[in-house]
C-alpha cells in the first residue's frame, strides 16, 4: 500500500535525510568517487605508459671501431697491442688468469682474450703469447693446444648513436652494467627489488620505523620503481599527494613492464651529479663524467661510489665532499660483504682504494667525433634516424684506434710546432684523412686540430681548392697515350699564355718564378713545374682531365677552365682521398668505407657493405703515374720526409700548395696506409706555408708513428724497365753514369741505344766492379 | 832489474815484429773506377733545381727486382683464411666465402689469389660486374705472371660470356693468349 502523497510529503518535509536515500547518496558519491580515481589511475597509466616506451626502445646503437687482428706477419709492435689492450680495458696482472687479463715483459705479450660473437663465427677467449719484432708481430702461440693462426680480439666500442634529446646521455644496456653494480644497487637502495610489486610496504614500514624513533623524516622507503617515477615524471615536493601519486604509478609500471626493463630505464635516468647548468643522469654518462671511463670497464670501488652518490649527489660529491663520498662508498661495499655478495678480501681491498675520481671530466661516450659523424652520414644513406634508435645494433666501423690515436697526435703536435714560428699564430686549422692503400677503409679521420670536439668536420666538410695535387691527374690522361707520352718525354717548362674569352691571358707561373726549359715529364711532375703541366694538359685537353676526374669517381663542381690543370677546383680531403686511392689501387675506385657491417642486437646481420672495387684507369698507366709520385718524394717537392723517415724506404706522393699558401696539402701513400692532410686558415687567408712546409710535415709526423713498410708496386703486365739516358732519349745500360731504371708501356720505349763504353766489358768484370763500387 | 830488462826487450821485439807483420798485409787501396757515387744530399732549406738529367741511378735497387713476386708465399694467416673460404665455396656459402675473403684481403692486399676467389664467390652468385671487376683487380695484382695473369683474363672473358658480352670475352682471350 502506498503511502498517501500528503504523509510522504509530510514525511519528507520533517526528515530530509532518509536512511535508504541517504545510503544512496554516499553509493553515489562513493560510486562518483571510486569513477574519478579510476578515471585518474587511467590517465595516470596512459601518461607513463606513452612515455615510457619512448624512453624504453631508445637504446643507442652501439659503434665499434675494427677487430684487431693478431697473427705472424701482422704489422703491429708490442706497444700498439699494450694500448689496444688498456683501451679495451684489460687488467694488467702478472699471470694472466682470467678473459681481459694481459701482461707484457718487454717484447713478449701474454694474454688471455675475452672473446667475441662476431656474425661471421664466434671467436672463443683464448691464452695466447704473442711475440714482436720491432715493426710486426713475429709470433703467435697458445697456452695450450694449437696455436690458431689468427684471432681476432674483441672490437673496442668507440660510441654510440643516440636520438637527438638523448644526446647528454650514455645510454647502457643492463647487460653493459658491471655484476657488482647492479648488486651494489639492489643492496643500497631496494633490497626486495625482484619480489616487490613497486611498492614495499616493507620498506615503508622499516622507513617509518626510523622516522618515528629519529623524530622526522629520515628514511626513505622507496623502491627503485619509486625513484624511477619520481626522477622521470614528478617534481621533487615531497608531500603526501605526490608520495601516492608515485605510489600508484609505481604499481602501474610494474604492471606493464618487467623488473629487468625498469631496471635498465633506472640504470639511464637516475640523477648522479651536477656540471654548471648540466645534469648527469644515468650510470653510463656518471661513469664518464667521474671517471673518464666505460661503465663495463668499472671496477668494485668504482661502482661502489657511483651507487654511493644515489642518496645524494650534490651532498657526496666526491670532487667538493671527498671525505663523504668515501664514507659512504665503504658503507656500500661493507652493505655488499654483509650480503655475501663479495669476499672479506675483496672488500678490504676495495675499501683502501683511493676514490680516483678524474679532474677533468668527460662527457661522451663519443671519443671520436669526427669519425663516427662520417659514420653517421653513411648510414643515413641506408638508415632512418628512428632506425637507428631501435635497441642495440651493432654498428662494426672500419676505424682503427691506433692509426686515429696516431692521427690526432700528429696534427695537434705538428700545428703547435707551426704555430711556434712567427707568421702562423694559433689560427691554423688541419684536417687527416688515412684509409688502408688497398681496402679502401677508413682508418682514422681528424676534423680539426681539437680532436675532441665536435665541431666543424674539416675532413669532411672543408672545400678547398687542391692546387698541384691535381697534376697526377692530369699526367694520366696524358700517359694514356703512350706514342706521344712517356715518363721521360721532354715537356717544355718555358713561360706559356692561355687567351681567355674575357680578353686578358692568363699566364700562370712557376712556384719559384724559373723557367727550366726541356725537362722530362716525371721530373715535371716530381718538381711540381706549372709551366710544363699546362702545355701538356692543354695538348691533351682539359675535357679530358674532367672526364678522368669523373671515371674516378669525383662528382663536385669541375670548371673546364686551363686553371683546372693547377688545381682550381674546389674539394674536400675525403674527396682527394677517394681520388688518390685510385692511384694507390693500380687503377682501381673503391667507394671509401667506414661501415663493415650493422647486426641487429640478436646479431642477425641487417647490412653487410663489401669491399667493392671499379676499374678506373688501367694498371699500366697508374703505375707509370705511381713511379712519378714516388720521384715526388724521392728527389722531389717531398723530399722532406726524409727528414724523419728512413732512407731505405720508398713512398708516394704529391704536395700541393695554392696561391699565397691558402691551402698546404699532401697526399701520400706507404705500403699499408694513404693519407691525406690539409693545413690551412679557416678563414681562408694566407698562411704562408707550402705543401711541403705544411701538410707534408703533418703527414710525415703520422708515419713516424706507425709501423711502416715501402710502397712497392706490383709490377703490371705490358710493362717493361728499361735504364735509360733521358739527355738523348735512348736506351743505355746499368752503371753508366746518369742512367735511369724506368718503366715503359711495351712498344713505348726508346728504341735507339746509346753506348757508355760500360757495354764493352765482359760481363764478369762488370759483375765484379758493381760488387766492389 | 836484469828480468825487467829481459821482458821489455821482449816486449819490444815483439811490437817490432808485429808492427812489421802488419806493414806487409798493408795494401796499397785500389784505385777506384769512376762509378757514379750516390748524389750529395740536397741542402734541405731550398727546392733543388734539377739538372735535366740526374747523375746517378736511382740509389734503391730497380722496383721489379724489389717487388713482391705474385706467387709470394702467403702467411699461414692468410692461408688458412682462403682454405677456410673455399670450404664455403664448396658447401655452396658465398656469403660467407666473401666475408672470409675479405677478411684475407686485408691481410694480403697484394695476392691475386683473394681477389680471384672474391670474383668466383661473385660468379656463383651470378653478380657479373663484381665478379668481373675482381678478376680484373687480380689480374692487376698478377704483375709480370704470365701464367698467373692469363689466368684471370681466361675468367674474365668466361665471365663476360656469362652476361652475354661476346665482344668483351674475345678481348679478354687475346688478352690471355698475348702472354
Amino acid at each position: 500500500m502506498s503511502p498517501s502523497p500528503k504523509s510522504r510529503t509530510t514525511r519528507s518535509r520533517k526528515n530530509p535525510a532518509q536512511p535508504s536515500r541517504g545510503w544512496s547518496l554516499k553509493l553515489r558519491l562513493a560510486f562518483t568517487g571510486l569513477v574519478l580515481v579510476l578515471g585518474w589511475i587511467i590517465y595516470l597509466d596512459a601518461n607513463l605508459t606513452s612515455n615510457f616506451k619512448h624512453l624504453r626502445w631508445e637504446l643507442p646503437s652501439r659503434v665499434y671501431a675494427r677487430p684487431l687482428e693478431l697473427y705472424a706477419g701482422a704489422p703491429l709492435t708490442a706497444e700498439g697491442l699494450a694500448w689496444e689492450l688498456s683501451q679495451l680495458g684489460y687488467t694488467q696482472r702478472a699471470t694472466p688468469v682470467r678473459p681481459g687479463d694481459f701482461h707484457r715483459r718487454g717484447n713478449q705479450i701474454q694474454l688471455y682474450t675475452r672473446g667475441f660473437n662476431f656474425a661471421d663465427g664466434v671467436e672463443p677467449a683464448r691464452q695466447l703469447m704473442a711475440t714482436f719484432e720491432p715493426k710486426q708481430l713475429s709470433g703467435l702461440s697458445s697456452v695450450a693446444g694449437q696455436p690458431p693462426a689468427l684471432v681476432r680480439l674483441e672490437p673496442l666500442q668507440i660510441g654510440g648513436i643516440y636520438p637527438s634529446h638523448n644526446e647528454d646521455r650514455v645510454l647502457v644496456a643492463l647487460d653493459q652494467a658491471p655484476r657488482q653494480l647492479i648488486d651494489a644497487l639492489l643492496t643500497t637502495e631496494d633490497r626486495n627489488f625482484r619480489s616487490h610489486w613497486g611498492v614495499s610496504l616493507m620498506a615503508i614500514g622499516r622507513a617509518l620505523w626510523a622516522d618515528v624513533r629519529a623524530g622526522g623524516l629520515v628514511q626513505g622507503g622507496s623502491t627503485l620503481t619509486q625513484q624511477l617515477i619520481k626522477n622521470l615524471y614528478l617534481s621533487s615536493d615531497r608531500n603526501f599527494f605526490r608520495k601516492i601519486n608515485e605510489a600508484v604509478m609505481a604499481l602501474l609500471l610494474e604492471a606493464h613492464y618487467s623488473k629487468d626493463t625498469i631496471l635498465e630505464a633506472y640504470l639511464n635516468e637516475v640523477y648522479l651529479g651536477q656540471s654548471g647548468s648540466r645534469a648527469i643522469h644515468g650510470f653510463g654518462l656518471a661513469s664518464q663524467f667521474y671517471f673518464g671511463q666505460s661503465l663495463e670497464n668499472l671496477e668494485l670501488q668504482q661502482s661502489a661510489l657511483l651507487v654511493a652518490l644515489v642518496k645524494g649527489p650534490t651532498f657526496y660529491d666526491p670532487r667538493r665532499h671527498p671525505q663523504r663520498a668515501l664514507e659512504r662508498r665503504n658503507l656500500v661495499i661493507d652493505l655488499l660483504a654483509t650480503a655475501g655478495l663479495i669476499s672479506p678480501d675483496e672488500a678490504v681491498k676495495a675499501r683502501g682504494k683511493p676514490l680516483g675520481v678524474i679532474e677533468k671530466p668527460s662527457f661522451s661516450g663519443n671519443r671520436y667525433p669526427a669519425y663516427v659523424d662520417l659514420v653517421r652520414r653513411h648510414l643515413s644513406r641506408d638508415y632512418r634516424d628512428e632506425d637507428l634508435r631501435s635497441e642495440g645494433l651493432r654498428i662494426f666501423t672500419t676505424l682503427d684506434p691506433q692509426v686515429q690515436h696516431a692521427a690526432e697526435q700528429s696534427v695537434s703536435d705538428t700545428l703547435n710546432r707551426l704555430a711556434g714560428t712567427p707568421s702562423q699564430g694559433k689560427s691554423l686549422e688541419s684536417a687527416l684523412v688515412v684509409t688502408g692503400r688497398e681496402s679502401g677503409e677508413v682508418l682514422a679521420l681528424v676534423g680539426g686540430r681539437d680532436a675532441r670536439f665536435a665541431g666543424f668536420n674539416r675532413a669532411l666538410d672543408a672545400r678547398r681548392q687542391v692546387g698541384s695535387l691535381i697534376k697526377p691527374f692530369v699526367y694520366l690522361g696524358a700517359l694514356q697515350h703512350p706514342e706521344t707520352y712517356n715518363l721521360m718525354t721532354p715537356l717544355d717548362d718555358s713561360p706559356v699564355s692561355v687567351p681567355q674569352p674575357q680578353g686578358k691571358a692568363w699566364a700562370p707561373q712557376n712556384y719559384d718564378h724559373q723557367n727550366h726549359g726541356q725537362v722530362p715529364l716525371y721530373a715535371a711532375l716530381a718538381h711540381s713545374y706549372n709551366l710544363a703541366t699546362v702545355r701538356m694538359g692543354l695538348d691533351v685537353g682539359v675535357d679530358v682531365l674532367v672526364s678522368q676526374l669523373r671515371d674516378l669517381g669525383f662528382e663536385g663542381e669541375l670548371n673546364a677552365f686551363p686553371s683546372l690543370l693547377l688545381g682550381s677546383a674546389g674539394m674536400t680531403p675525403i674527396e682527394v682521398t677517394a681520388l688518390y686511392q685510385v692511384l694507390a689501387a693500380s687503377g682501381f675506385a673503391s667507394q671509401l668505407r667506414t661501415i663493415r657491417e650493422v647486426d641487429a642486437a640478436d646479431g642477425q646481420v641487417l647490412s653487410r657493405y663489401p669491399l667493392d672495387v671499379r676499374q678506373a684507369a688501367s694498371p699500366q698507366t697508374v703505375h707509370l703515374v705511381d713511379y712519378a709520385l714516388q720521384q715526388v718524394v724521392r728527389e722531389g717537392t717531398a723530399q722532406r720526409v726524409y727528414d724523419q723517415l728512413p732512407y731505405s724506404l720508398t713512398f708516394a706522393g704529391k704536395t700541393g700548395t695554392t696561391d699565397d699558401g691558402r691551402d698546404s696539402w699532401f697526399a701520400g701513400f706507404t705500403g699499408d696506409y694513404l693519407a691525406v692532410a690539409w693545413v690551412g686558415r679557416d678563414d681562408n687567408q694566407s698562411t704562408r706555408l707550402t705543401g711541403a712546409s705544411g701538410a707534408l710535415k703533418v703527414w710525415t709526423n703520422l708515419m713516424t708513428r706507425l709501423p711502416l713498410s715501402s710502397f712497392e708496386a706490383v709490377v703490371p703486365e705490358h710493362i717493361v724497365y728499361r735504364w735509360v739516358d733521358v739527355g738523348s732519349q735512348s736506351l743505355s745500360a746499368e752503371g753508366c753514369p746518369g742512367a735511369r731504371y724506368m718503366p715503359f708501356i711495351e712498344g713505348s720505349e726508346p728504341t735507339r741505344e746509346v753506348d757508355c763504353g760500360l757495354q764493352k766489358i765482359p760481363g764478369q768484370v762488370k759483375n765484379w766492379l758493381q760488387r766492389w763500387f | 832489474m836484469g828480468y825487467l830488462r829481459a821482458k821489455s826487450v821482449r816486449q819490444g821485439l815483439l811490437l817490432l815484429s808485429v808492427t812489421w807483420l802488419s806493414a806487409c798485409a798493408w795494401q796499397p787501396p785500389v784505385e777506384p773506377a769512376p762509378w757514379p757515387r750516390q748524389p750529395p744530399t740536397s741542402d734541405p732549406g731550398r727546392m733543388p733545381v734539377p739538372e735535366a738529367v740526374r747523375s746517378a741511378p736511382q740509389p734503391l735497387p730497380a722496383p721489379s727486382q724489389r717487388q713482391a713476386p705474385a706467387r709470394m708465399p702467403l702467411s699461414n694467416a692468410a692461408q688458412s683464411l682462403l682454405a677456410s673460404a673455399e670450404q664455403h665455396l664448396d658447401a655452396g656459402d658465398n656469403a660467407a666465402a666473401i666475408v672470409t675473403l675479405e677478411r684475407a684481403q686485408r691481410i694480403a692486399p697484394n695476392a691475386p689469389q683473394v681477389y680471384y676467389q672474391l670474383s668466383l664467390a661473385y660468379l656463383a652468385q651470378q653478380d657479373y660486374l663484381r665478379a668481373e671487376q675482381f678478376a680484373l683487380k687480380g689480374v692487376a695484382k698478377s704483375g709480370q705472371d704470365a701464367a698467373l695473369s692469363a689466368m684471370g683474363w681466361r675468367q674474365v672473358a668466361a665471365i663476360r660470356r656469362a652476361r652475354g658480352d661476346q665482344a668483351g670475352a674475345e678481348s679478354a682471350m687475346e688478352k690471355a693468349k698475348y702472354q
